[in-house]
């Protein structure tokens, strides 16, 4: 049995857009499975045909191989994408780790038909994402089911997504979060002070997509009512009309800096690693990697008040209810407590929110979903026995079970 | 003849635009009011007497224009039916009657319709079943009138649901005993017409609004259970006989099935069928983000494209496919109102977990 365990198995991890990582989470969370996982087990990564072109594709990276599927990754391509992916999977892989629940329709069949061992990460409660349609909504809430009812071991990266899903299926979800250790604490220059003024001073950093349910909006306006420190946010600023009426109405304010998205993570650490306080609006989704990754570099934190905000950083941030209460808490803040505060927070992070901390996590659920016992045998021992023997011992009618 | 179809739905029409204004000072003044409660989806204390107006007004406009000679005799039958449901009804409405007692009497009322020769003879080949048993006759005639009934009592719960079904439910029927030549059946539906859109305008208006009650919603679904069995009765030796059939079941469909399904689901869940929640047709509908206008008139169209399509079905294959068929819209219908429903729910629900604090 441990033989068996230990023994190298093929995995494919479908559902993210590929490595190299340059996307979210799950990307960065494939990048490290490959380096910490890759030593174990023999690693396939679908990748999207979409975002990686011809010249840049490799079949493989870092030792796992890698697919090209030519589908996007998000949308409602993720559909056929995952699904095809799973589909291919199913030809050499030992255990599919399926990182979102698009494709989650097969997986009724792929237990019917097959023997694979199914691990999904259910991702934040997508469905309910004001980013999506009312039917990619519906189709979301249902495959969240099928994804949880029908594989082996279902993952949140949350304590409170795992409330829900025992809530709502009865089933225990497995929590694994995000790490965050590729975050580096850059030290600031005499350049980057030149190009980048308000490095000087204390000032407030946010990374984040802009979009309402990252509250944006309140962010920016308290920060433009209160004068405690400035506000630098980063974010897509020109992909939608909420972005882009932002970005004109606080452009100029002298409180405000309005960066366009950095996809250089030495900048990125560059202009966060010095910043006095992180603000985090996130309404949704689990464990948010912005987050985590502002809690290893040390930094304190302002939070939305939900409940995955409170429990990613073990309730030892501020958190705001409400634009008032955001501006009352950026008007009393203390530095001296915020240092303190720091302080826990990247305890925290080094404590679990580290890639081989969550890498060795997914080994583990990996050999619990290859262990799962085998199907109890009801034939009985006595069959075993030569039936001339059992004719001289007048049992006969034990040589087979058809008289029970 | 000709003419009073024209005066007779007139006729009832104008004694509803005379008669509800008093009949809702009146129905204050003796508390027949509705009472918001926890299910109800309205918020101040609502006039009850819209059934009775729609009562009197019709009765009246009717004994005008009704002719007098022998054939009146199984209508003054059914009559008096609908008199003594209605008077059941608003003391109902007022002080609450015990539920078996309200079954006890339904079921009386439909005997006296079966003793009076109105009956359900023969399925007319649904499931290749024709003429019927005479017990059998006799229990499902008793089952459906008693059945029909309650599923459009429930039916009745948003503004303009119940009296826009009926108006749908009586044009059709008024088609069906024009077409079998049964002129007076079709004065009648004609003539509830007239009073159900008086109904309406005031059903849908703010300042003089008022409900029809159980009283109004009992003997609707009683005389469309009733007139729609005579209709098929009458029908029976005519070549529109699979018409009529379909046509009539079309329309109490939608009531009874709603109420079979909200039955199902509520004894899978453990509780009696009869418990109160917000789980019929209309609070779906309304879970979609309708307002109570739209939800009604939604449901209106719903039953107009089952009934469509049970028509073109039975041209092509036949009564029992086109019930079949109906089934099955219903019950792609319900199940996605029931999912959206129960995705909302889960939203509230989660919104709950996430704003506790850790």
């Amino acid at each position: 049995m441990i033989q068996q365990q230990s023994s190298p198995k093929k995995i494919a991890i479908i559902g993210t857009v590929g490595v190299p990582a340059n996307y979210g989470g799950f990307e960065t969370l494939t990048e490290h499975l490959i380096e910490d996982l890759g030593e174990k087990h023999e690693l396939t990564v679908y990748c999207s045909g979409k975002k990686y072109a011809k010249s840049e594709r490799k079949s493989i990276y870092k030792g796992a191989k890698l697919k090209y599927l030519p589908f996007d990754a998000n949308g409602v391509q993720s559909i056929p994408y995952d699904t095809l992916s799973i589909i291919h999977a199913l030809f050499y892989a030992d255990v599919l780790l399926i990182l979102g629940v698009a494709g989650a329709w097969v997986l009724p069949f792929v237990r019917l038909f097959t023997n694979k061992k199914i691990i999904i990460s259910i991702d934040g409660v997508e469905w309910k994402r004001d980013k999506w349609n009312t039917l990619a909504k519906w189709y979301l809430f249902w495959a969240e089911g099928i994804a949880v009812k029908y594989s082996h071991i279902d993952i949140s990266d949350n304590e409170a997504i795992q409330d829900y899903t025992a809530a709502r299926y009865g089933t225990l979800s497995r929590i694994i979060e995000y790490g965050a250790d590729h975050t580096l604490k850059v030290p600031v220059s005499v350049e980057a002070i030149e190009k980048y003024n308000f490095l000087n001073n204390p000032y407030a950093f946010k990374v984040c997509r802009i979009e309402p349910e990252n509250n944006v909006h309140w962010i920016l306006e308290a920060f433009s009512l209160t004068n405690k420190m400035p506000l630098v946010m980063v974010g897509n600023w020109d992909k939608s009309e909420y972005g882009k009426a932002l970005k004109a109405k606080y452009n100029q304010h002298p409180n405000i800096y309005i960066l366009d998205p950095i996809y250089d993570q030495h900048k990125l650490d560059l202009l966060r690693s010095k910043a006095s306080l992180y603000v985090h609006g996130h309404t949704a989704g689990g464990t948010n990697p912005s987050l985590v990754e502002a809690m290893y570099l040390g930094l304190p934190i302002l939070a939305f008040g939900v409940s995955y905000n409170m429990v990613t950083t073990e309730n030892r941030a501020q958190y705001f209810y409400s634009l008032e209460n955001l501006i009352e808490s950026i008007s009393n803040l203390n530095m001296a407590e915020l240092e303190v505060m720091g302080k826990e927070l990247e305890k925290i992070a080094k404590r679990r929110y580290t890639w081989s901390h969550i890498a060795f996590k997914y080994h583990l659920l990996v050999i619990e979903a290859l262990s799962s016992a085998p199907k109890v045998n009801v034939v009985p021992k006595t069959t075993a026995i030569p039936y001339q023997e059992l004719l001289g011992l007048g049992h006969a009618h034990l040589k087979t079970v058809d008289s029970f | 003849m000709n003419s009073l179809f024209f005066i007779s739905p007139l006729a009832s029409f104008l004694f509803m635009l005379l008669f509800v204004p008093t009949m809702r000072k009146a129905s204050i003044a003796v508390g027949l009011v509705d009472k918001p409660n926890f299910r109800k989806v309205h918020v101040e204390s609502i006039p009850l007497l819209g059934g009775v107006s729609i009562f009197i007004a019709t009765t009246l406009a009717l004994s005008m224009t009704l002719p007098f000679s022998k054939d009146i005799i199984v209508y003054k039958n059914t009559f008096i039916a609908v008199t003594i449901l209605l008077i059941m009804g608003v003391i109902d409405d007022r002080y609450d009657l015990r539920a078996s007692l309200k079954l006890g009497i339904q079921i009386v009322l439909a005997h006296f319709v079966y003793s009076q020769g109105i009956m359900i003879e023969s399925l007319h080949g649904i499931l290749g079943i024709y003429q019927l048993d005479g017990w059998l006759q006799y229990v499902l005639t008793i089952v459906v009138v008693a059945g029909v009934v309650n599923a459009f009592n429930l039916m009745d719960g948003i503004d303009g649901l119940a009296a826009g079904l009926a108006i749908l439910g009586f044009s059709v029927f008024a088609v069906l005993a024009f077409i079998t030549n049964q002129p007076m059946l079709a004065l009648v539906f004609i003539t509830y017409i007239g009073a159900l859109i008086a109904f309406l305008r005031f059903n849908l208006s703010s300042n003089l609004k008022i409900f029809m009650g159980d009283a109004g919603s009992l003997i609707i679904g009683f005389i469309m259970a009733v007139s729609g069995i005579q209709l098929i009765q009458n029908a029976q030796d005519t070549v529109y006989i699979f018409q009529v059939s379909l046509g009539v079941i079309a329309i109490l469909f939608v009531p009874v099935f709603d109420a079979l399904r909200v039955f199902r689901r509520r004894i899978k869940s453990g509780k009696s069928p009869f418990s109160a929640d917000r789980t019929h047709l209309h609070h779906l509908m309304l879970t979609i983000g309708l307002r109570h206008k739209m939800a009604s008139l939604g449901i209106v169209f719903m039953v107009g494209a089952l009934l469509t399509l049970g028509f073109i079905i039975l041209h092509i294959k036949g009564i029992t496919f086109a019930i079949v068929s109906m089934l099955i819209l219903f019950y792609i219908i319900s199940s996605l109102l029931q999912f959206n429903n129960k995705i909302n729910l889960w939203k509230a629900r989660i919104l709950e977990m996430e704003s506790a604090k850790a």
